[in-house]
């Protein structure tokens, strides 16, 4: 355990994918914690649904699949009230969560635990570590694997963090590109018509727009090159 | 707070069902001009004030755009 939380301590962010940081984060839980046989991070996708973002082997997201769908499971109940879930038997759980615990029968799992991934700035998902025999994780395990999800929380929210913040700085500067583009592109409409507004110009952009079905930048693009946009049908 | 005026609420509604961000929908308002901090727009979603007709227009134009990246054509109308 130690070594795992001396390896976590030596992360430094750089433009490695979020995806290989989380591969890190889990194979590091899967050789620390002995009862350990599947580790699953869960993780909000892109359309805020949760989503197993990282896995050990296929069955991780299988078993969490369940319980998504479901909308009930030890880690969705880790992550929303932030304290671990530990099952002992799989087959005791089947009232609690019964898509789950089927899920997780299936695949030859028989004791789990889930822990809560926070740092101070956010949540930022749950660790699900699975086990193929029944009560697998000891008072011990439960809380050598609570140290590491602590330290692993603080290295996956500043790698998700720093990949937010590098997202947006290179939507920004596509942003601009797109504002620049289009500034012109009124700009030459209204040397063509003195009386045309700002407003006005953007909007023969935007009907140019809907007519043609394509991205108002795009007409704004064609504009500032010369290229022929269609004409407005006669009213 | 208030309810957001029927256009707005149309415009969130039109978000959601494309599974975008409030953050993609601000950049993308953004890139058409607008000048409104992220926090603004999304205060509008929320009935925390309301846009101008030009910025109401921006809005529906980047819900367009946004639409047309994924196959869509034009759902959200614009104030005239």
């Amino acid at each position: 355990m130690n070594e795992a939380l001396e390896e976590l301590s030596t992360f430094s962010l750089s433009d490695a994918p979020l995806g290989d940081t989380l591969q890190w984060v889990g194979h590091l839980a899967l050789a620390a914690l002995d009862p350990v046989d599947v580790v699953g991070i869960t993780m909000l996708d892109s359309r805020g649904r949760p989503t197993t973002a990282m896995y050990s082997d296929e069955r991780a997201p299988s078993i969490d699949e369940a319980q998504y769908r479901a909308g009930a499971g030890p880690c969705l109940d880790a992550w929303r009230l932030g304290h671990r879930v530990r099952l002992d038997d799989m087959t005791e759980a089947r009232d609690r969560y019964p898509a789950f615990s089927e899920a997780a029968l299936a695949h030859s799992v028989l004791s789990s635990l889930s822990l809560p991934l926070r740092s101070k700035a956010s949540d930022v998902g749950a660790l699900n570590l699975y086990a193929t025999q029944t009560y697998a994780f000891t008072p011990d395990d439960e809380g050598e694997a609570e140290t590491f999800a602590t330290a692993a929380a603080v290295v996956v929210a500043n790698a998700a963090a720093y990949l937010a913040a590098t997202d947006m700085t290179v939507h920004l500067q596509e942003a601009l590109k797109s504002r620049a583009v289009i500034e012109q592109a009124k700009g030459m409409l209204m040397a063509n018509a003195p009386d045309l507004t700002p407003d006005a110009a953007f909007a023969i952009l935007r009907r140019a727009s809907q007519r043609e079905n394509v991205k108002l930048r795009e007409i704004a693009l064609r504009i500032v090159e010369r290229r022929p946009i269609a004409e407005a049908p006669d009213t | 707070m208030p309810e957001p005026p029927a256009d707005v609420l149309r415009l969130e509604e039109l978000r959601k069902q494309m599974g975008v961000s409030p953050r993609e929908t601000w950049v993308a308002y953004f890139s058409l001009g607008g000048d409104c901090e992220e926090g603004v727009v999304s205060g509008w979603f929320a009935g925390n004030g309301a846009p101008s007709d030009r910025d109401y227009n921006l809005l529906a134009q980047a819900v367009n755009d946004l639409a047309v990246e994924r196959g869509g054509d034009h759902p959200a109308t614009y104030r005239e």
